[in-house]
């Protein structure tokens, strides 16, 4: 499939061609010398080589942003284990130990995410192109949110609609995130 | 790279594998208790004897953002924001981001208390 774009563009340029030749003002010649040859040898070498080069970097490009991507919605899932972890446990009065266990586990999890994320695209050719300052803010304050005092005896009432909003910021930064690295 | 002597503290094995709240009123285990106990004697010990304070954040099971703001915060309240980050040093493997993480809760000591209230 790669090469049909390829194929198209020798096609056009052919068809192109021949279109040109008709032109009442321009004259063709028929027969081609050693010149001309030689001349269409290097200008096929030169294309041929440049294209593979562009395919090798575009593949390149192309595998990096699929990771990033990926990586983007480990973030989600992480981000939504935590809200399932933390929605089977709020209400806990005082929270179990396997629960404060459970619910910094999965604060872990979700921050490690982010910070994987952070390593890829510090590695990839995009590390000055995307902005991850957003999403750590935002990781902090989540932190922050789930583990502020009375945490870890317990939750107050408020902490559950917070816990949800910050769910809805991870959820818009993935997204705002994803489709920054897809128009790379 | 700072080539003076290390002081180490380590939190799960000195203090709690179970980091607990903010105040001692709040539960047991709290910052403000490893703060009083703890941190700042060995703080003051490593800057006497010119050392740095190494705080080791593995092996427990995890630290909430209270806690941490807190303890050092709060040893950046008592001590200075500029001593505290003069000698002290932090060892993350467990969640490498922690170690930038407290080194904030330090700078923003004075700002961060006035948002808790």
């Amino acid at each position: 499939m790669k090469y049909v774009p390829l194929a198209v563009t020798l096609l056009l340029g052919v068809v192109a061609g021949v279109l040109l030749g008709q032109l009442p003002c321009l004259t063709v010649q028929k027969t081609i010398d050693l010149d001309g040859l030689s001349s269409i040898f290097v200008g096929l070498t030169l294309f041929l080589g440049v294209n593979l080069v562009y395919q090798q970097q575009s593949t390149a490009k192309r595998g990096e942003k699929d990771i990033l991507i990926k990586l983007c919605q480990d973030v989600l899932l992480a981000s939504e284990r935590l809200d399932s972890i933390f929605c089977r446990c709020y209400k806990e009065d005082p929270l179990s130990a396997q629960s404060i266990e459970e619910i910094l586990g999965g604060i872990q999890r979700y921050n490690n995410a982010i910070h994987s994320l952070e390593v890829a695209l510090k590695e990839s050719q995009f590390k000055r192109k995307v902005d991850l300052k957003p999403i750590k803010d935002q990781r902090e304050e989540y932190r922050s949110v789930l583990t502020e005092s009375p945490f870890p005896i317990r939750y107050d009432s408020g902490t559950f609609r917070q816990q949800q909003r910050q769910q809805l910021a991870v959820r818009e930064e993935c997204i705002r995130l994803s489709l920054a690295v897809n128009k790379l | 790279m700072d080539t003076r002597e290390r002081i180490n503290l380590c939190i799960a094995a000195e203090y709690s594998k179970t980091p607990g709240p903010r105040t001692r009123a709040e539960g047991k285990y709290s910052a403000e208790e490893f703060l009083d106990v703890l941190l700042l004697q060995r703080f003051d010990e490593a800057v006497q004897s010119g050392k740095v304070l190494c705080v080791n954040l593995d092996g427990g099971y995890g630290y909430g953002t209270s806690f941490l703001e807190e303890a050092f915060g709060g040893l950046a309240r008592k001590r200075g924001i500029q001593a505290v980050l003069d000698s002290i040093d932090f060892v993350s493997n467990e969640e490498p981001y922690l170690r930038d993480d407290v080194f904030s809760y330090i700078r923003e000591a004075v700002t961060g208390s006035e948002k808790k209230k």
